[in-house]
């Protein structure tokens, strides 16, 4: 296939039949939008180029930066479509909580200002939403910026009421449950205006984020009122997930249908498991439901890693795990007190585990750094010192010296921990020297 | 029916199932009265003491006075061996009578030349808010021919990978001023860099995250320059949390906005709208309401920052402490108060309004309770003395004993199952922190509130005779 330009891409998203075995559903075949087939990746692409299609020609004539409040995909897709047509993008959000998505914007070339966090001591005068600061910024120096608005721009709305819903019609005809997370809500509105045409009776869950809890594109059933966009009278019932079980659903999908989603489309899949294995044995005709699945897992990595550290092994891998109190307390330890003495008969090499910097500031005579990751990494896959020669580890309190020293005796080194640590030493006063 | 369900402990149960006792102390002093249990700040000292031990490092704690005029508390925390944070000349005299040494008060917040004078005469430390405040403390010091220890408290932190709109601080010197700290500690002999303090007015991780590098930063640029970081103290703001629910509180936050987009009628009085406005069918503005509910509070707070790893030097909080060896310092005031003190406040009187809104008057005001109209959103229990009480269908206000029109105690409705009458109780647990005697007025002659505090077996004392070594006996 052929095109002339990146934004033509969008839109046209296949609709995949999930397998009975997975979601366990006799009587509901379960389709699954994959909007990140798209070229910026995600269900927001096709908002994005709604919002600035018809103006792009005064845009550029005017040269006027894009203004948008994302913290994440609308601003990945409003960017790829700036860097395409030679415009320049800002972001400000107080919401970009995921790192990989914060250099993907950078590298992309957007720029993005934060918000302060969320004041302690209330205070009713403080405009501290993202939606004001545009407004003041818009209100400054209006004539510089184009602003998109997904919160409030009725297109957002509309684009999805014509082409994705319209394209689900297209694929299936009648669908009885709709399914969508609930950002800006103008995906799951859209395209439950238009399948309501097909189907009155059309059943919409937006799914929610519990509170105090953080899944990227979705917000809490508390942010919901923030949204010009929301009408709580469309949903017919609301599920609230947390990111927990959202990452569970993620998984399954990844691992058993191929389709490699992000933590909200498992938040999705999830609510519409819950809701419709209570429905499925009484239904006397076969349904159809239909959920989205938003955006790629990859760029969601330390989000993943930080809430499901086991899948990755743990979170931590020192080696020291398999150590057992045996082997700990036979690690001689060499108190503060006789250190000096010790060290200036048995000359011993003398490993400061800290990070460079702090050894750099203030350490024991005479000693090396081998930062903790870097010692790790020589403990366990090889020899890093001469067997002959005594070492004498030292970290800030005398705990992972002693780990260390175990891990080494372990290998056959003669090797010692500082007990009181580099602290103990500072704090009996004993000379230190720095770099 | 909304609900906002305290959360309790076991302390707390004690007494307020105790229905007699509450009620004997509150016909005895007065209403409103204030009761401190000072074993809840002991286990809250506790907690925190855990987390130093648990995460291998040196770490002191000073609770912030402010939080609380209670004699009780201090002489708890002296038990615990607890330092504490001052933030006027009175605060620092009454730490002083109370036994506290120089060295175990921090002398924080603006303050005038009387509080400067008598916080460099105990040898108290500093926080240091402007080079003018620095050039006093020198002046003083060589006064009274002493040395006195300082620590920067910094504002104004930028990331080094982004732009953030700041919000402006009133408090501290702007990190970008590096140069010109080094060079008037440089200059002044008498005062002794410790290290640097901050305290933002935000719990947010990833900000405290930032501020933490921009300090470690100027951890190594000192270095450098020959002052060495001892103490970095990173203030308070670890919250608490009051409820015993989430949902609850996610809900009655929506009922104030569904009501504020004009799609619900009855939840605030005269529709308050807690700083919210509609703009277009959608609610702008941010709520200024405390979150009540927080999943991570307090000891769990600091934990998890100690364990959040610093953008740029890939190591968590507490490594770095560990390998730069320094001595966190905490002041916290509302963590270390939760459900350290309850108020309980007596029924005047019952009416309705022109629509038919119940309004319940306690004898008491809003400036008992809510200082600054910061609302307490935590449903209080009821002490009936009759059980033949009618049943509630809707919920009630609860107004205070001031003639002012504004003077409510809740302008959000509390959903109750029997109606209140003279005489009964209302008891709002978990108000030591601010909501006690923070704001506390005497307008129209009112008295203050009586404090006393209750201890082991719901045994009590005026708050002022209680030593901390009661239950020691």
């Amino acid at each position: 296939m052929k095109y002339d330009s990146i934004t033509e891409i969008i839109g046209d998203t296949p609709l995949l039949k999930i397998d009975k075995e997975v979601t366990g559903l006799e009587n509901i075949d379960v389709y699954v939008k994959l909007e990140y087939h798209s070229p910026f990746g995600s269900i927001k692409d096709r908002v994005a180029w709604e919002l600035i299609r018809e103006d792009i020609d005064t845009i550029k004539e005017n040269n006027q930066t894009l203004l948008e409040s994302s913290s994440g995909n609308t601003a990945k897709a409003i960017q790829g479509i700036a860097g395409a047509n030679g415009l320049d993008f800002k972001t400000i959000t107080n919401r970009i909580k995921v790192e990989e998505v914060k250099d993907i914007l950078i590298t992309m070339g957007a720029e993005i200002e934060e918000l302060p966090g969320k004041s302690e001591c209330p205070d009713p005068n403080d405009p501290d939403d993202p939606l004001t600061h545009l407004d003041r910024l818009m209100a400054r120096e209006g004539d510089k910026y184009f602003r998109t608005g997904q919160y409030t721009n009725e297109k957002n709305t509309k684009v999805h009421r014509e082409q994705t819903g319209q394209e689900i019609l297209d694929d299936l005809g009648k669908v009885d449950y709709l399914f969508g997370g609930l950002g800006t809500t103008g995906s799951t509105k859209g395209v439950a205006q238009k399948l309501k045409e097909e189907n009155p009776n059309l059943e919409v869950t937006g799914i929610v984020s519990s509170q105090d809890d953080f899944i990227p594109g979705i917000r809490t059933a508390n942010e919901m009122w923030e949204v010009g966009l929301y009408e709580k009278e469309l949903y017919s019932d609301r599920a609230v997930v947390d990111s927990k079980d959202a990452l569970e659903g993620m998984l399954t999908l990844i691992r058993n249908c191929g389709i490699l989603a992000g933590p909200t489309t498992g938040a999705n899949y999830i609510a519409l498991k819950r809701k419709l294995s209570e429905i499925d044995q009484e239904l006397e005709e076969q349904k159809t439901a239909v959920f989205f699945a938003c955006d790629r897992f990859e760029h969601y990595r330390s989000y993943i890693k930080k809430r499901k550290p086991e899948i990755f092994g743990g979170d931590e891998r020192e080696g020291t795990e398999t150590l057992t109190e045996e082997e700990l307390e036979q690690v001689p330890e060499i108190s503060v007190e006789e250190a000096e003495e010790w060290i200036e008969e048995e000359n011993p090499v003398i490993v400061d585990s800290r990070s460079n910097p702090a050894y750099q500031m203030a350490h024991i005579p005479d000693s090396i750094n081998i930062p903790e990751e870097k010692l790790k990494e020589l403990v366990e896959t090889g020899k890093p010192f001469s067997q002959n020669q005594k070492i004498l580890l030292v970290c800030p309190g005398g705990r992972k010296s002693r780990k260390f020293a175990a891990l080494l005796q372990r290998d056959n080194f003669e090797a010692y921990s500082l007990k009181e640590g580099v602290t103990g030493w500072r704090n009996q006063e004993k000379s230190l020297e720095s770099n | 029916m909304l609900k906002l369900t305290p959360k309790t402990n076991e302390v707390v149960d004690k007494l307020v199932q105790d229905e007699e006792t509450l009620k004997e102390l509150a016909d005895g002093f007065g209403s409103p009265l204030n009761i401190m249990l000072p074993e809840n700040f002991s286990k809250n000292i506790q907690a925190f003491r855990d987390v130093f031990d648990e995460h291998g490092i040196e770490g002191k704690i000073f609770f912030a006075h402010k939080a609380n005029k209670s004699e009780s508390l201090i002489a708890q925390g002296r038990k615990e061996n607890i330092g504490i944070d001052v933030a006027s000349e009175n605060e620092l005299r009454n730490a002083l009578s109370k036994g506290l040494k120089g060295e175990e008060i921090l002398a924080t917040g603006p303050k005038n030349r009387e509080f400067l004078r008598l916080a460099v005469h105990h040898g108290c430390t500093l926080h240091i808010d402007s080079f003018e405040e620095l050039k006093k403390v020198e002046k003083y010091s060589e006064k009274f021919e002493t040395e006195t220890d300082v620590l920067i408290r910094l504002n104004n932190f930028v990331p080094r990978d982004r732009k953030a709109i700041q919000k402006h601080s009133r408090f501290g010197i702007p990190t970008e001023k590096k140069e010109e700290i080094v060079q008037k500690l440089d200059e002044y002999d008498l005062v002794n860099f410790q290290g640097f303090a901050f305290h933002l007015d935000t719990a947010n991780m990833r900000k405290k995250a930032i501020a933490l590098q921009n300090i470690f930063d100027l951890v190594k640029d000192f270095h450098s320059e020959g002052y060495q970081t001892q103490i970095l103290d990173i203030g308070g703001g670890m919250k608490v949390n009051y409820l015993e629910s989430g949902e609850e509180w996610s809900e009655y936050l929506e009922a104030i906005q569904e009501s504020v987009a004009g799609k619900r009628e009855g939840i605030t009085w005269n529709s308050h709208s807690f700083g919210l406005r509609s703009e277009n069918q959608s609610v702008k503005g941010s709520v200024d309401l405390y979150s009540y509910y927080n999943e991570t509070a307090k000891d769990d707070y600091l934990c998890k920052l100690l364990s959040r790893e610093i953008p740029g030097y890939e190591r968590t909080f507490r490594d770095l402490l560990r390998d730069y060896m320094i001595e966190l310092y905490i002041e916290p005031g509302r963590a270390l108060l939760d459900l350290a003190g309850i108020t309980v406040g007596k029924v005047n009187f019952v009416k309705e309004d022109a629509c038919g809104e119940k309004l319940v008057g306690l004898d008491m005001n809003k400036s008992n309770i809510n200082p600054q109209n910061w609302e307490l959103m935590v449903d209080p229990y009821i002490i009936h003395r009759d059980e033949e009480r009618e049943e509630l269908e809707d919920g009630v206000f609860f107004i205070g004993n001031l003639c002012l029109e504004s003077d409510f105690i809740h302008k959000h409705k509390t959903f109750l199952d029997k109606k209140p009458e003279e005489g009964d109780l209302v008891v709002f647990v978990n108000t030591a922190a601010y909501h006690m005697d923070f704001g506390e007025s005497r307008t129209i002659q009112h008295d203050p509130a009586d404090k006393i505090a209750v201890y082991g077996d719901n045994n009590w004392k005026k708050d002022e005779l209680y030593t901390g070594m009661e239950m020691e006996q």
